[in-house]
């Protein structure tokens, strides 16, 4: 059963990347539930579950993150609520144009 | 100088009324360009009246009677007709007071005016069935057809409701949900702590009506948005934007 955000991504036009592993070094990754690579930063906005302050300090400046609980099978889906999301992370593509619902 | 959280609220509010207003002023121009077209769909109950119906007694004493006298259009219980008058109408909508009856007047049966249009010239001669506002548009039909077509007027009222939703002030939301909100108010100004931020995630799961997937979310940071509160750590909570987190 595919996630509500990326219900939210395929209605919007948007890639989405779940799940995604970010290696910060050698020996350690993080996981994370989704990567958007045109939103929030350079390099996209992660999301997991869980903020883990020692670990997300490490994180590549350019990519945004955010923590929520994406796999919430009673999690209530409202697509005007993630375009807000959206646009709150901001767009990063440098290949293709903004979409006319972040403007 | 204005609080910089309730202009930042009287903002928000501004921005949701006038996209209200912009959505409203589209749904009439849509609601009205729908209703053109039911109008228009079965020709046989519901007319846009085009000009003015006219009725022409056959023994006319009007200038114009020698020349329809040369025209011959009697074509309906003798009377006579000219393009876009009443007499254009379908014969089972049409009424004649007494057909067999050498003077009868032609009448639209219960005529109602639903709403504007233009109306163009008259017939010498002729006299309108009337009064009614010029370029008026008419329905026409009997009183089942009539009744469709209420029910199909309160069918697009009812649409144009759902399309529009409630306004921001009708929007009503539970006792602990204002709560949580008036909290994460007041949290904004002083800041919270990363597990601060997973207490508001728990509490909101834990309300009758919960904010949507996403609404709750935090710690985050963003580098793509210019703004310097984007790419601090922070939260949102439901319409609590950018709750600093420390």
């Amino acid at each position: 059963m595919p996630m509500l955000i990326e219900r939210a991504c395929a209605e919007l036009g948007l890639e989405i990347i779940t799940p995604f592993d970010l290696k910060i070094d050698e020996n350690t990754t993080i996981h994370f539930d989704v990567l958007i690579p045109q939103l929030g930063g350079p390099k996209g906005m992660l999301v997991a579950e869980n903020y883990d302050s020692e670990l997300f300090d490490r994180i590549d400046p350019e990519y945004g993150f955010s923590c929520f609980y994406v796999r919430d099978e009673d999690g209530i889906y409202d697509l005007e609520g993630y375009k807000e999301v959206f646009k709150d992370w901001g767009w990063n593509s440098r290949d293709s144009e903004k979409p006319d619902w972040m403007r | 100088m204005q609080n910089p959280n309730h202009s930042q609220f009287h903002d928000s509010l501004a921005n949701k009324r006038f996209q209200q207003a912009m959505a409203k002023d589209a749904l009439d121009r849509m609601t009205s360009s729908a209703t053109h077209r039911i109008l228009h769909r079965d020709a046989s109950r519901i007319y846009t009246a085009p000009p003015l119906p006219l009725v022409v007694e056959r023994r006319s004493k009007s200038p114009g009677n020698r020349w329809h006298a040369k025209q011959e259009v009697h074509p309906i219980n003798g009377f006579d007709t000219k393009p876009g008058n009443s007499a254009n109408l379908p014969e089972s909508l049409v009424g004649s007071s007494e057909r067999a009856a050498p003077k009868k007047r032609l009448y639209a049966q219960k005529i109602r005016i639903i709403s504007g249009a233009r109306a163009r010239g008259s017939v010498p001669g002729a006299a309108p069935v009337g009064p009614w506002p010029p370029g008026s548009v008419f329905e026409y039909g009997s009183p089942a057809n009539r009744q469709l077509s209420r029910r199909i007027e309160e069918r697009l009222e009812a649409l144009a409701e759902w399309l529009q939703g409630p306004s921001t002030s009708e929007v009503r939301h539970s006792e602990e949900k204002e709560a949580l909100v008036g909290m994460a108010k007041k949290d904004k100004k002083i800041g919270i702590s990363k597990g601060d931020m997973k207490g508001y995630f728990d509490l909101n799961k834990e309300l009758p009506d919960p904010f949507a997937e996403g609404q709750v979310r935090g710690p985050e940071a963003h580098p793509d948005r210019p703004s310097p509160q984007a790419k601090r750590l922070h939260g949102h909570v439901g319409p609590v934007d950018h709750i600093p987190v420390k």
